[in-house]
């Protein structure tokens, strides 16, 4: 089954439309990156698959592992698989990053009928995750994404993902504000799970062609004005970086 | 008013005096403000003229707490100054006989746990110079209290007030005095009661004294929680900082003033106040005033409040991880709390915080 089928999908932000019948499908294992302009409705995109408040869906359809997505809550999203990582991750001061994923480890399992793994089992592996992931394991015991630069947050989110183990993960702009060197560890953090969880799908946002020297993806989209007008292998994102969006635009 | 008795350790003016702020409470414009959103009557109903019980202190070094004595001229002067200015600390201070009081003149291997405060007598502790000390103030509710702390030179103290919720009414009268360069770290976490009110007074009295005070408070169910906090910068080079964070739920009440003062002549002094509230729900009422009164000109203060609610932000990133609504809203309630909340009595604030209200 594919892990998710979007449909025709259409929707709005303050009555404006933004996505204009967007179609794709992503089978399990596979990555696909949507490259596009600024304002071509990649982030929306993002914000409607994960359910955020303030978007109205006003047609088609997208089926998650077989099931309706958008009749689903965003916390009934996550529990069945689906992660955003952030464009921009909130802080939240006060409860700790430990905290934090205990927390939503425990939704998930509870929502999966699952018993969710020991207190110190997860707390072995978080601290794992963060060391692959360069981060100093006081992280852990840090309030979420609270004082973290711009590349903390980002790594924070990948860790999220690692830690959470979903079926499909939507990375809006992950790299951007991300210097060279956080690229790379982000991106080595991305292909590490993408190697340990073969079945995983993944939903590449971004502006640029650099992430994905790092995350080589299967398949590319050209999203522009809400939909998709073009679709290709890994030379696609190659050729967009020479010829830019305009290119491609005038020539469809 | 007829349980109070002439007493002949107060002087027949200072008994006047009292008498008449106990009678006509709100005469004077400073009392008036200072119950602007609590009626007076009650907070001095609240002090219950009931059987003097002693000031219990575990860990206090042998001989240093001594109960129902005499004040000294000047512990003297210091309470009537105070009971000047509040009707329900009049009414103690007529009614009161005597003091205890704890002398710390060395420093106390250990945390001093306060397990009882007399209802109807002061009790004033003194911290002996270079001291440090470290308390711990839980006691479950009592429905008066005054608690004075002198800090002499160079004395260092922790001090952490733990209270739960109480369906009864409770005033509190709270004060600590710094000489120079003396140190001061005060915590104050508590629940709402039927009606909890804190006069609280910090008094940085000496050069390059200094203050942090944090406070974490939840109130909900129909409980009240009115809070003053005085800090007085009278002399240079001293500083305070302050954050208190609240959280109003259900039909709770809460009233916050944070009052900074700094006196004339006193340069270098730094001052910082923050004061944000969290209201949960439609019948949640939060009154927050934060004041600044500088006389003295080359200082630095900042102050400022803020009533709110939870994020939308906040509550889609936990939904986003698979938290619902009501784990999400726990959560960042405990959060929000946690950032004022350290110290001793840290894992018994938070978890006193944490749960809903259970006396109703």
């Amino acid at each position: 089954m594919s892990l998710i089928v979007i449909d025709n999908l259409q929707a709005s932000v303050n009555g404006k439309p933004i996505l204009k019948g967007l179609t794709l499908t992503i089978e399990p294992g596979t990555v696909h990156a949507i490259m596009g302009p600024n304002g071509s409705g990649k982030s929306t995109l993002s914000h409607v698959l994960a359910g955020k408040p303030g978007y109205e869906v006003t047609g088609g359809s997208v089926r998650f592992k077989g099931r309706d997505l958008l009749a689903m809550a965003p916390e009934e999203r996550a529990c069945a698989g689906l992660f955003l990582a952030f464009q921009y991750p909130v802080e939240i001061p006060g409860v700790s990053n430990m905290e934090f994923l205990r927390a939503a480890a425990e939704a998930q399992a509870k929502a999966r009928g699952e018993t969710p793994p020991p207190a110190i089992d997860m707390m072995r592996r978080l601290r794992e995750i963060a060391t692959e992931l360069g981060l100093h394991t006081d992280f852990l015991k840090r309030g979420v994404n609270e004082g973290f630069s711009g590349g903390e947050k980002k790594r924070n989110e990948i860790l999220q993902m690692t830690f959470l183990r979903p079926a499909l993960s939507i990375l809006d702009e992950t790299d951007s504000g991300l210097d060279i060197d956080a690229l790379r560890i982000v991106g080595d953090g991305v292909t590490r799970f993408l190697r340990d969880n073969p079945t995983h799908g993944v939903l590449l946002i971004t502006h640029y062609q650099r992430l994905l020297n790092h995350i080589v993806p299967d398949v590319v989209h050209v999203l522009t004005d809400g939909r998709i007008i073009e679709t290709g292998d890994r030379s696609l994102a190659l050729r967009l970086e020479e010829q830019g969006y305009v290119g491609l635009v005038d020539r469809t | 008013m007829s349980a109070i008795a002439a007493h002949a350790w107060l002087d027949v003016e200072t008994a006047a005096e009292l008498r008449a702020l106990v009678e006509a409470p709100t005469a004077q414009a400073r009392v008036r403000e200072s119950w602007k959103y609590t009626p007076v009557l009650r907070g001095l109903n609240a002090v219950a003229n009931v059987a003097a019980t002693d000031s219990v202190v575990a860990g206090a070094p042998d001989g240093s707490l001594r109960v129902d004595v005499a004040p000294t001229a000047s512990e003297m002067a210091l309470l009537r100054e105070r009971a000047c200015a509040c009707p329900p600390a009049a009414k103690l201070l007529l009614g009161a006989r005597t003091i205890d009081r704890l002398n710390l003149d060395t420093s106390p291997a250990s945390p001093l746990q306060l397990r009882a405060l007399s209802p109807v007598r002061p009790l004033v502790v003194h911290i002996a110079p270079t001291v440090r000390a470290t308390i711990l103030d839980d006691v479950d509710g009592a429905s008066a209290g005054w608690l004075l702390v002198c800090l002499d030179t160079a004395a260092d103290l922790d001090f952490t007030r733990v209270r739960p919720s109480c369906p009864r009414d409770e005033w509190q009268q709270l004060q600590f005095d710094l000489a120079d360069d003396a140190q001061l770290i005060a915590r104050h976490y508590c629940r709402g009661a039927g009606l909890r009110r804190l006069d609280a007074l910090v008094r940085l009295l000496g050069r390059n004294a200094s203050a942090t005070i944090s406070g974490a408070w939840r109130v909900d169910a129909g409980d009240r929680l009115d809070q003053q906090w005085h800090v007085e910068h009278l002399a240079p080079g001293t500083r305070s900082e302050q954050r208190h964070h609240g959280i109003v739920a259900d039909r709770g009440h809460t009233t916050f003033r944070g009052r900074i003062y700094i006196a004339p002549d006193c340069p270098g002094v730094e001052a910082d106040l923050v004061n944000r509230n969290l209201l949960l729900d439609p019948g949640a009422v939060c009154n927050t005033k934060p004041e600044l009164e500088i006389l003295s000109d080359d200082v630095r203060c900042s102050h400022g409040a803020t009533v709110g609610q939870l994020a939308a932000e906040s509550l889609f990133y936990l939904a986003s991880r698979g938290l619902d609504e009501a784990t999400a809203r726990t959560l960042l309630a405990a959060g929000f709390l946690n950032e004022c909340i350290d110290g001793p009595g840290a894992e018994t604030a938070a978890a006193l915080l944490r749960t809903e209200t259970d006396h109703d």
